[in-house]
């Protein structure tokens, strides 16, 4: 099955019942007059309805409870446990040191209820005043016995959900947590979907005030560098006394010696160059087009507070309320992202997918004889292997790395899409790593060319 | 691998169709040590020797007739496609073979492989192979279906695995060239037309309207003549703009990226602008696909672009989106007279479309 | 050179077919070297249809006329036929369309 096809198939439910995981069979072409195809559905769908039919439940010891308060839209969440607090949640503020709680948005919360990790009920005013009876025994006890204590709750107040407040079905609050931004769903299935493959989601935050500033000190320094050599201007002064121009023909007839010459003769059309989009900002477009979410992928040292760079930036669209954002606004994305200006990173590079079962893979075989052809290489031309090998990885993955996943949700099905900036010219900034790679590291030489 | 493309460096080894004149002249411009004083005179003389001779000079003909440009002489034709592989032979998959593969399919040539080895034949080779697979397959299909009906009898089910067999064998086999066959049938008519009036060559190499205005405007390497008249650059791009209605983006795009040094093809057969080529076709497989976008265009469809990705991404090739900035005003174009002013009023933007599997991305 | 002769040139010359004909200007007649579909008569007539890639004018009606046009050339109507999509770069893709619903081919 090709990369595409594999991401496209359907669940299949069977593969829960066998011991063995099957082959691939062959696809199922038309109706051929037996049962046999009829009878692989039954089983499938039999294997589905096994799955979920298995019951499921709450430990009490691990019990997650959540109070759902409509005026707020928010969940409270008392007793914070289990791990999924990483990156869900917004710590409550008390006035005590002993509560540990949570306030969870609308789409955390249904995230969470809807794996069963949480039971979540309607607030009233007896949750109210129990919680204000709590807090103000804790407040007491800080005062008599120092807040460093660490009290026994054995004997708190324990307050009886199931007979107090209404407990909520799943349908209940999903009218309760979206019914008043439409947008939410569509959010919802996204957040869903990178939750449930192990990634670790927040909400976005706009970092272009940060690239304006990385940027200007670019430019400043940029201004500082010497640009030219004398050498390079005094040698195409003299090829210009030789040369003959022809109305409405391009290339000046003289002789040339190299094809790169040429190549740099015949530049003519203005593209854009790295970070252009930061130099004069338009005023943000009437669609502009923000985020969502920010996206790390799964690492066991998390801190919601003080997270590391976001390896992925999401913007949701929807394909019968928007069309394919113009260049402004995905320019206007590129601003806004989390990305470091001096950096040379080309993240989001796909990572090799590492196959620890029967020993290395073809992929591996041969890229540990190119390791070892490589080594035994002149250091020059283990060089222009760098060089050829970043300006590939530049022309196909983008020079800077700035860029933005949106996920595209067509009539309920998902697709990502990576949308990254293109520069083919490396002309301009981000070519620091080239510069220092290329056979010539004084001289400025055209990296775009590629001849 | 690399004998072969040892093989196409030597074959092809100009990107343009203009000849260098350290190529023509032999003569070497040896490289400046900027503190040593000689090397600079050494330099000096070298360079004053080449300015003394002349330019070289090689301008193919090309002719504008039934709305299209051709190149018509066969060396002219060589050159072009191998300088850079500009246009395609009206009667061939790329490079114009047709001659050749004519002649060794009506068994004119002297065993020389030319057209034996064209890529139309490795082709045709291939899907004949298909063929045969596919008939096998039929077979063991129609088995299969007996056998779900419960209608299958002891030799049936004997054939039925030998067959399984066959096709796994099939699916094994490396075709191994071999010499063409005349087709089994008699001569076509119209082959013995050929035959008796001569194997002329009904041939041409065809150029889009970027391509000849690239080589005219852009490297002045071509002569186009309509009607025996020649036509200078202003000329032809009035008369592109007339052909094509797009013709100002598209131009825009060919040239900045063959301007780069990247052979920049049409990309009509996977549904795309354009084709980027980083040495050229008979190298390796294009690596880019091109859609050129308007950006003053409001509204673009997620399914169009997502169409395109679906088949450039098929084919194992990246799309870029090349956005085109137009100039503010309108130009009327009959009032151009300075066409390389003109054309800085563009700019292009690239912009990479990836599709992201969020299953495969969490190491 | 019209469109219609550059479809018959590729034809005859590149693709190899026998007898090919034009039908008043608008539509080709010819024979395949060999079966164009697996499931095809042996020797079976096949109709062409030139148009220009580049040509944005294309609707049921026109099709539907093609189709009525090769009726009364042949005395049957077809039940597919060839449109040859002739590209400015000299490339002539052909597509079949056929007359009404047809069982999907296996790849």
């Amino acid at each position: 099955m090709s990369d595409d096809e594999e991401v496209d198939a359907i669940q299949d439910w069977k593969i829960l019942t066998q011991d063995v995981v099957p082959k691939r069979g062959d696809k199922d072409f038309a109706p051929d007059g037996t049962l046999v195809q009829s009878q692989l559905l039954e089983d499938s769908r039999n294997a589905m309805y096994a799955a979920l039919a298995v019951r499921r439940g709450h430990t009490i010891k691990q019990e997650l409870v959540a109070i759902w308060y409509p005026e707020r839209k928010e969940a409270y969440v008392p007793h914070l446990r289990g791990p999924y607090f990483k990156d869900i949640g917004r710590p409550s503020s008390s006035p005590s040191n002993k509560i540990q709680a949570a306030w969870l948005n609308p789409i955390e919360t249904v995230y969470l209820c809807e794996r069963g990790s949480v039971r979540i009920f309607l607030h009233n005013d007896s949750y109210e005043r129990y919680k204000t009876r709590i807090l103000q025994n804790y407040i007491q006890k800080e005062k008599s016995q120092g807040q460093g204590n660490n009290f026994d709750d054995d004997d708190d107040e324990q307050f009886d959900f199931e007979s107090n407040l209404v407990s909520l079905s799943l349908a209940h609050l999903y009218a309760l947590a979206f019914s008043h931004d439409s947008t939410l769903v569509g959010k919802y299935q996204v957040y869903s979907y990178l939750k449930r493959l192990g990634y670790l989601v927040l909400d976005f935050k706009d970092s272009t005030t940060r690239q304006l500033d990385e940027y200007h000190k670019l430019v400043e320094n940029k201004a500082n560098e010497s640009s030219i050599s004398i050498f390079q201007a005094l040698k195409s002064y003299t090829l210009s006394l030789f040369s003959s121009k022809v109305s409405n023909i391009l290339l000046a007839k003289r002789h040339y010696f190299t094809y790169k010459s040429i190549f740099r003769s015949l530049r003519l059309i203005p593209s854009y160059s790295t970070y252009d989009s930061l130099k004069k900002l338009k005023e943000p477009t009437e669609n502009k087009l923000t985020p969502c979410f920010d996206v790390w992928k799964p690492t066991p040292q998390f801190s919601k507070k003080n997270p590391t760079q976001p390896d992925f930036q999401i913007v949701i669209a929807n394909t019968n309320q928007s069309s394919f954002p113009s260049l402004s606004q995905i320019q206007e994305l590129f601003n806004s992202s989390n990305h470091m200006l001096n950096s040379n990173t080309t993240k989001n590079t796909p990572a090799t997918i590492k196959n620890s079962s029967s020993g290395p893979s073809k992929r591996e075989i041969r890229a540990q004889r190119a390791k070892e052809r490589y080594s035994k290489l002149d250091p020059k031309i283990q060089r222009s292997i760098d060089y050829n090998k970043l300006k590939d990885k530049k022309f196909k993955f983008g020079n800077s790395g700035r860029c933005f996943i949106v996920a595209l949700i067509d009539n309920g099905v998902v697709n990502f899409v990576n949308l990254s900036e293109g520069d083919f010219s490396l002309a301009g900034f981000g070519t620091d790593d080239l510069q220092e790679l290329s056979s010539n590291p004084n001289e400025r030489i055209d990296h775009g060319i590629v001849w | 691998m690399g004998k072969r493309s040892k093989n196409f460096k030597e074959l092809y080894p100009n990107p343009v169709p203009i000849t260098l004149s350290t190529d023509a002249y032999g003569i070497n411009l040896p490289d400046i040590i900027p503190h040593n004083p000689i090397s600079w005179l050494i330099f000096g003389l070298r360079y004053l020797q080449i300015q003394a001779k002349s330019i070289p000079s090689n301008v193919v003909r090309v002719d504008f007739e039934d709305d299209v440009f051709k190149v018509l002489d066969p060396t002219d034709m060589n050159r072009l496609w191998s300088h850079g592989f500009f246009g395609k032979g009206s009667l061939s998959r790329s490079d114009p073979n047709w001659a050749d593969r004519t002649s060794a399919r009506l068994g004119l040539d002297d065993d020389t492989q030319q057209g034996r080895n064209a890529s139309e034949e490795i082709t045709k080779q291939r899907r004949e192979e298909r063929k045969r697979f596919k008939l096998e397959r039929a077979k063991v299909q129609n088995l299969e279906l007996k056998q779900r009906q419960g209608a299958l009898n002891e030799d049936e089910e004997v054939e039925l695995n030998d067959l399984r067999e066959t096709l796994n064998n099939l699916k094994k086999i490396v075709p191994a060239r071999k010499a063409i066959s005349t087709t089994s049938n008699s001569l076509r008519e119209e082959d013995e037309v050929l035959l008796i009036e001569g194997l002329d060559n009904l041939e041409y190499l065809q150029l889009q309207a970027v391509e000849s205005f690239y080589l005219k405007f852009a490297l002045g390497a071509i002569d186009i003549f309509e009607q025996n008249e020649s036509l200078s650059s202003l000329e032809l791009f009035k008369k592109c703009n007339s052909i094509d209605s797009k013709f100002m983006l598209n131009y825009v795009v060919y040239h900045h990226f063959r301007s780069l040094g990247w052979c920049a093809r049409s990309g009509i057969k996977f549904g795309c602008d354009m084709l980027l080529y980083k040495r050229g076709p008979p190298f390796s497989h294009a690596e880019f696909g091109i859609l050129i976008i308007p950006t003053k265009q409001e509204f673009i469809n997620w399914i169009d672009v997502s169409s395109v990705a679906r088949v450039v991404g098929g084919v194992k090739k990246n799309l870029v989106l090349c956005y085109v900035d137009e100039p503010i005003e309108d130009i009327e174009l009959s009032e151009v007279s300075d066409i390389a002013s003109l054309l800085k009023l563009y700019k292009v933007t690239e912009i990479l479309y990836r599709r992201w599997t969020p299953s495969k991305s969490r190491d | 050179m019209t469109l219609i002769k550059k479809v018959k040139e590729n034809l005859i010359h590149y693709n190899l077919w026998k007898s090919v004909q034009e039908h008043d200007s608008k539509v080709l007649s010819g024979f395949p070297p060999s079966k164009l579909i697996i499931d095809d008569e042996d020797n079976q007539e096949e109709w062409v249809v030139p148009k220009l890639m580049t040509d944005k004018d294309f609707s049921i009606e026109e099709i539907e006329s093609w189709f009525v046009q090769i009726e009364k050339i042949s005395t049957k109507r077809p039940a597919r036929i060839t449109i040859g999509l002739v590209n400015d770069d000299a490339t002539i893709v052909y597509y079949f369309i056929h007359d009404g619903i047809v069982k999907p081919r296996q790849n």
